[in-house]
């Protein structure tokens, strides 16, 4: 064989084979991979890959176990859980907080939930309730998934109950694969569960009323984070109808009124035309939803800038900056007299 | 529904058991395959399920009366068919962007004429399924094909939803007689076919879709002049490559674990030499389709040179266009056909020494693609402007990125071009085969992009 028959033109041969030899050929590749997959079941039990679902649950948890009622709730995405300290608030206003943000995949179906959660526990906030979320949240549908990540079997149900739109085909089959086969629809899990054989998973810090403190800025993500929006294909940023269908149920559910303000974003990011257009996009849905609605106010629509060595990523800020963050909505909110005289 | 989606896999999962349960049943597994085929396509867009019919009920009845009805008649019954398949293309695909263009073209000249746009939405194959359909009647009317006889039978040629909408485009012969015979299931058979769909899988979910933002990036003329933008072009050239004959793998690995073979679309045509051995080798079942339907009728390598190079120009002008309804498309058809008219007169020569012509040949393909790929013309004359090598402080980590993802394919092109065979797989011992079938399943599970992406070719 010379290197020359490289480049003749290749065909196609069927190899003679007993049936024998290709059943036993597809029952050990089927069998190892179910092995494989109870091996990353376990795995994933043993140590908790995806971070999000993390939140999610401990988001779902807080909600359920906080023993006083509080004054205002946070909820939103995670660019509200590392952005908006209850802390910070409280010594500002002298009003108890709660952040119960968890992430942009739940939309505003999770946040609508989660608020419900701590109702069913405590009693209605106070004095209010804060929203926040990514301009590219607002057009996203619901995750499945995500949402089983706080209660398995109940949050289509829930759904149901709030008037939401019904699950569809593809999620009843997304969470039905997804809980017990990761293999076919939890690949970033599968990655971190290999990676986190060689490197610890980092240690995430909430401090007790749910803020989580996202430690030192990344620039370099930053620069990276912004090529990627910029790069994403969707060119629909409007309100998804799953999201209008929550945002009034969060009306609905709270007796107290909703603030919602935009999350943070990096001056890097803002500095595009498009990302104008995508953030009007978004917002001409949402305030409309809340003009109709008398219990809830969109207090700033354009989002508040940083600077690249202030922010993990295009939109998420580092711990230092989630203070200055917060005073900005507190200042906020006061312009919007969401507060006691 | 996308063969790289959940839905496809419970589809495929309820269909494999029925299929064979009916085994030996012909009737009843065509009749099962038709109803799979319209849920696939109709779970898409179930309007466009019409159009389909209907490219299928005048096909079947004009076929049959060019061969049965009155010699006078044939030719009418043959325009029936080209009128209504290139009409249904020339509605859906082309009327706007002629309009447009004729509106651009008088605006030139001071005319200021309103356009009118139908604004419809493409159905998803129409170029694949007409182009199936018209050789029918073609290869009937020449006399090289039968009629068919059982419309059920047809109606399963034309939609049979392993190639429906990406290929390969299949001549009547070959599929219409394999959809009249009793399957004939050879063991071999499903294996190649089974490591088809997972190398298929492997192309499209890992190489292809972990290409694309690169891809983006590089044409969205976000990336630094020099190496990054080359970085960009050469990453097209495998996404391209590892999305399209991706699709055809899992296709035709679906029909083989069905008892069915399709053609070959792809000879690994990175390897090519020269402008014709690549259509040889690159979506096969389009250029011999353009070959014989086209080409040939044009007049093919009669009457002399200058119109042997017309008939080329022309020619693969026209597979440009078929590609999409947009100038790009067709400057890279010209491209790709004056390559061929330049290339002529070397033929011979470029197989005495690969080891040049392979690198030539696979240069002026990467700039074919750049052609083809470029959303307008701005993109276009950026990408050209600055290509280069000069590295950025990202081109290392891009190199890696690409050359990393391309590697499984340099490894099987290697193996399989020595060998001259592309099945060279199943030459290892069941052990091995396992463990590659397995490693490979592993290596979509961990690392193949899960947004299920389209593949590229649906939109031709």
């Amino acid at each position: 064989m010379t290197m020359s028959e490289l480049w003749t033109l290749p065909g196609e041969s069927i190899p003679e084979r007993e049936p024998r030899a290709v059943k036993q050929l597809i029952g050990a590749f089927f069998g190892m991979l179910a092995l494989a997959n109870v091996a990353a079941l376990v795995g994933m039990t043993l140590q908790q890959t995806n971070f999000g679902y993390e939140v999610v649950q401990l988001k779902f948890s807080l909600a359920d176990t906080v023993s006083e009622p509080v004054d205002w709730v946070f909820i939103g995405d995670s660019t509200c859980n590392q952005g908006i300290s209850p802390r910070r608030f409280e010594e500002l206003t002298g009003e108890t907080a709660l952040n119960l943000c968890t992430i942009g995949n739940l939309t505003v179906v999770g946040d609508a939930w989660v608020l419900e959660r701590l109702i069913d526990n405590v009693g209605q906030p106070r004095r209010g309730v804060l929203l926040s979320h990514a301009y590219d949240v607002w057009m996203r549908d619901a995750d499945g998934l995500g949402l089983i990540a706080a209660e398995t079997d109940s949050s289509f149900e829930w759904r149901q109950s709030r008037a939401l739109r019904p699950a569809t085909f593809e999620e009843l089959a997304q969470v039905a694969v997804g809980q017990y086969v990761p293999l076919v629809t939890r690949p970033e899990s599968m990655h971190l569960l290999l990676y986190h054989l060689i490197r610890p998973a980092p240690v995430r810090h909430f401090d007790a009323l749910g803020f989580m403190d996202a430690g030192a800025a990344t620039p370099d993500r930053v620069v990276r984070d912004v090529a990627g929006h910029l790069a994403q294909e969707d060119d629909d940023f409007q309100l998804s109808d799953i999201n209008r269908q929550a945002l009034i149920a969060v009306d609905d559910i709270a007796d107290v009124p909703v603030f919602i303000v935009p999350a943070p974003m990096a001056g890097s990011l803002w500095a595009h035309d498009e990302i104008h257009r995508r953030v009007s996009d978004a917002n001409a849905g949402v305030n409309e939803v809340a003009s109709s609605r008398p219990g809830m106010q969109v207090v700033r629509e354009e989002p508040w800038l940083y600077r690249d060595d202030q922010m993990h990523n295009a939109d998420h800020i580092d711990g230092p900056t989630a203070l200055l963050h917060t005073d900005a909505v507190v200042a906020a909110l006061r312009g919007a007299e969401a507060f006691a005289p | 529904m996308l063969f790289n989606s959940l839905t496809f896999g419970v589809f495929f999962a309820l269909l494999l058991p029925a299929y064979f349960a009916l085994r030996d049943r012909l009737r009843a597994q065509n009749a099962l395959l038709l109803v799979a085929s319209y849920l696939f396509y109709g779970w898409w867009d179930w309007r466009f399920l019409g159009l389909v019919a209907a490219s299928t009920g005048v096909d079947f009845l004009a076929a049959r009366a060019i061969a049965d009805g009155p010699a006078e008649r044939r030719k009418a019954w043959l325009f029936a068919s080209l009128a209504m398949n290139l009409g249904a293309l020339g509605v859906f695909k082309y009327f706007d962007f002629f309009s447009e263009s004729m509106v651009a073209l008088l605006e030139s000249i001071g005319l200021h004429p309103d356009p009118v746009l139908l604004e419809v939405t493409l159905p998803v194959g129409i170029s694949f399924y007409t182009f199936q359909t018209l050789s029918y009647t073609i290869d009937v009317y020449r006399g090289q094909a039968k009629p068919c006889r059982r419309i059920d039978d047809f109606a399963l040629f034309v939609s049979f939803f392993p190639q429906l909408v990406a290929g390969p485009i299949e001549r009547a012969p070959r599929l219409l007689g394999q959809i009249g015979a009793l399957r004939k299931f050879s063991p071999g058979q499903v294996e190649v076919g089974t490591w088809l769909i997972v190398w298929g899988l492997f192309k499209k979910m890992v190489i292809a879709d972990r290409l694309a933002p690169m891809v983006n990036e590089a044409f969205g003329m976000r990336v630094s002049p020099g190496l990054d933008v080359l970085l960009g072009a050469l990453a097209f050239t495998f996404q391209i490559y590892c999305d399209f004959s991706g699709y055809t793998d899992i296709a035709r690995g679906i029909a083989k674990v069905l008892g069915f073979d399709l053609s070959l679309n792809f000879r690994i045509p990175y390897l090519a030499l020269s402008p014709s051995d690549f259509w040889r080798r690159w979506h096969i079942s389009l250029s011999s389709w353009l070959r014989d339907y086209l080409y040939i009728s044009l007049g093919g390598n009669r009457g002399g040179k200058s119109k042997m190079y017309r008939n080329l120009l022309l020619t693969m002008l026209l597979g440009g266009l078929w590609h999409g309804a947009a100038w790009n498309f067709v400057l890279w058809g010209l491209y790709h056909g004056l390559l061929l008219i330049l290339y002529r007169p070397f033929e011979a020569r470029v197989r005495q020494m690969p080891w040049l012509a392979w690198p030539v040949m696979f240069v002026f393909t990467v700039i074919g693609w750049i052609i083809f790929r470029a959303p307008d013309m701005e993109s276009l004359t950026w990408m050209f402007a600055n290509l280069g090598v000069m590295p950025s402080a990202s081109s290392v980590r891009t190199a890696v990125k690409v050359l990393g993802l391309i590697s499984p394919l340099l490894i099987a092109w290697f193996f399989q071009g020595r060998s001259g065979d592309l099945t060279i797989v199943h030459r290892l011992p069941l052990w091995a085969r396992i463990l590659l079938y397995v490693g490979v399943a592993l290596l979509i599970a961990i690392y193949g992009m899960r947004n299920q992406t389209e593949f590229i070719y649906f939109q031709f």
